[in-house]
């Protein structure tokens, strides 16, 4: 029987994450300290106690909106200062070196700087958007880059307005490269906002929930929780990678009609 | 009447047009011709506005333009494609209106709803031939437009394209290296020698439009401009 190349990595997919849970259970079971390490069954079963408590969505609404405002906010103005960088090369030259600095400052500075400055929701804020504003610019200026000269000439030659270019040409142009940047963004959003919420301690959220199972020593709602991180990060993962798929076929023009 | 006058181009050292001067004359074709990298397609660029000359005058109109790739935006349909100059120069109903009349006019009305990725290169180009007329210019350019295609359908389409030139004359400046299709098109052919480009010699065509194909006349001008291109 033939298998699909999408069905045979998932099996692959599947059997690698079997196989590290077995490498799990083995470990735990020689280190025998739930403490130190929980095994996966221990886990497993917390983690569906937890998805019945009350409190549970709460905590993970309160970080999804959290992630998300950040994200959304890094998305439009990294978008825009992208464009106008890569339409006007002098101010690329302006906002290139701010970029380098922020992509190379370690996200811990930003979460530091972060507690002196702010309180509450604004210092997620303030970090998701150091951390990802500069990975989507960076995408989008590439994408203006390789804008294909031919059909610059072409909309300059015919005139096409100024909205209308950008609406036409260079927006679908960058598309590939801005779902790139949002996939890597929305990627590195959920890393870096449960380490600000972990320090910035709201009162509701999944960063504060796993600071205070450390505290009480609840190590498999540690891993627990991380488990619901990862099963964020995925979520948003494929839905990004579905969407533009769909829109990289449209682009390349074998949409069926 | 456009003009070139005393236009002069250097790129680095390399001087491509040292003081030339063409009158183009109104609702005919000219038809540029000459050796590769002979200045024709900068000469072409200079009247689009695309480049500006080191020196000289430019005396031209708004430009539509037939480029040698389709250049369709492969994210839209060929309704969008060839509407999309449109836009910004007529009226809503106006675009939809004359996209639809010079869809039908280079026989693809029925493709208007396709996007370039599902069409053939013959295709891609008549809709690329569709948005160069009915961009309402005076002056239509056209860099070798038929030049990646083969053959039979190389002929089609300048022959299709004569057809609605005829319909509605408009001033045309074509550039090729392709003998027969200079004479073909051309009202005028002018043979540019190289760097910097000088006309060599211009030649009037009355052979009437009808039957250049295969035509006696027709074959007799191309040998002699093929001699003195060699020279």
């Amino acid at each position: 029987m033939k298998i699909s190349t999408t069905a045979r990595n998932l099996w692959l997919g599947t059997a690698a994450l079997a196989g590290v849970a077995i490498l799990w259970h083995i470990a735990a079971l020689r280190v025998g300290l739930p403490v130190i390490l929980p095994g996966p069954s221990a886990v497993f079963s917390r983690l569906a106690t937890m998805i019945c408590e009350p409190n549970f969505w709460c905590h993970v609404g309160a970080t999804l909106l959290r992630g998300l405002a950040g994200f959304l906010l890094s998305l439009a103005v990294g978008t825009a200062v992208g464009l106008v960088a890569g339409i006007f090369p002098t101010l690329e030259a302006l906002f290139r070196p701010l970029i380098v600095v922020l992509r190379s400052t370690p996200s811990m500075a930003f979460i530091v700087l972060a507690l002196i400055w702010f309180k509450g929701d604004w210092v997620t804020l303030f970090v998701i958007f150091l951390v990802v504003f500069p990975i989507i610019a960076q995408n989008v200026i590439e994408g203006v880059r390789n804008i294909d000269r031919e059909l610059l000439e072409m909309v300059t030659v015919f005139h096409v307005g100024k909205l209308r270019r950008l609406t036409v040409l260079y927006l679908p142009s960058v598309a590939s490269y801005l779902a790139a940047g949002i996939a890597a963004g929305l990627g590195i959003t959920w890393k870096v906002l449960i380490a600000a919420e972990v320090f910035a301690y709201p009162r509701t959220g999944i960063g504060t929930q796993m600071d205070t199972a450390r505290v009480y020593l609840e190590t498999d709602k540690v891993f627990a929780w991380s488990l619901v991180v990862i099963a964020i990060g995925l979520c948003f993962d494929y839905a990004v990678r579905a969407v533009s798929r769909k829109q990289e076929e449209t682009r390349k023009g074998n949409r069926h009609v | 009447m456009y003009k070139l006058e005393h236009i002069s181009k250097r790129y680095g050292s390399l001087t491509v047009l040292d003081d030339f001067t063409l009158s183009i004359p109104k609702d005919r074709i000219t038809v540029l011709i000459g050796p590769s990298g002979c200045g024709k397609t900068t000469l072409l660029n200079i009247l689009a506005g695309l480049i500006q000359p080191d020196q000289g005058l430019v005396t031209r109109d708004r430009v539509s333009y037939l480029f040698q790739e389709p250049r369709l935006l492969p994210w839209l349909n060929v309704r969008d494609n060839v509407g999309l100059p449109l836009r910004d120069v007529l009226e809503k109903e106006r675009v939809e209106e004359e996209v639809r009349r010079y869809l039908s006019k280079v026989g693809m009305e029925d493709y208007a709803d396709f996007y370039p990725g599902q069409l053939s290169g013959g295709l891609k180009q008549r809709a690329a031939m569709a948005r160069a007329f009915a961009f309402p210019a005076p002056l239509l350019l056209m860099d070798e437009p038929f030049k990646s295609l083969d053959l039979k359908i190389r002929y089609r389409l300048m022959e299709d394209f004569v057809r609605i030139w005829i319909s509605e004359p408009r001033t045309v400046v074509a550039v090729t290296h392709d003998l027969h299709e200079a004479v073909y098109l051309g009202d005028r052919v002018i043979l540019l020698d190289e760097k910097p480009a000088r006309i060599k010699r211009c030649y009037t065509i009355d052979i009437p439009r009808e039957g250049r194909h295969g035509s006696e006349a027709v074959q007799r001008l191309e040998r002699e401009l093929l001699e003195l291109m060699l020279i």
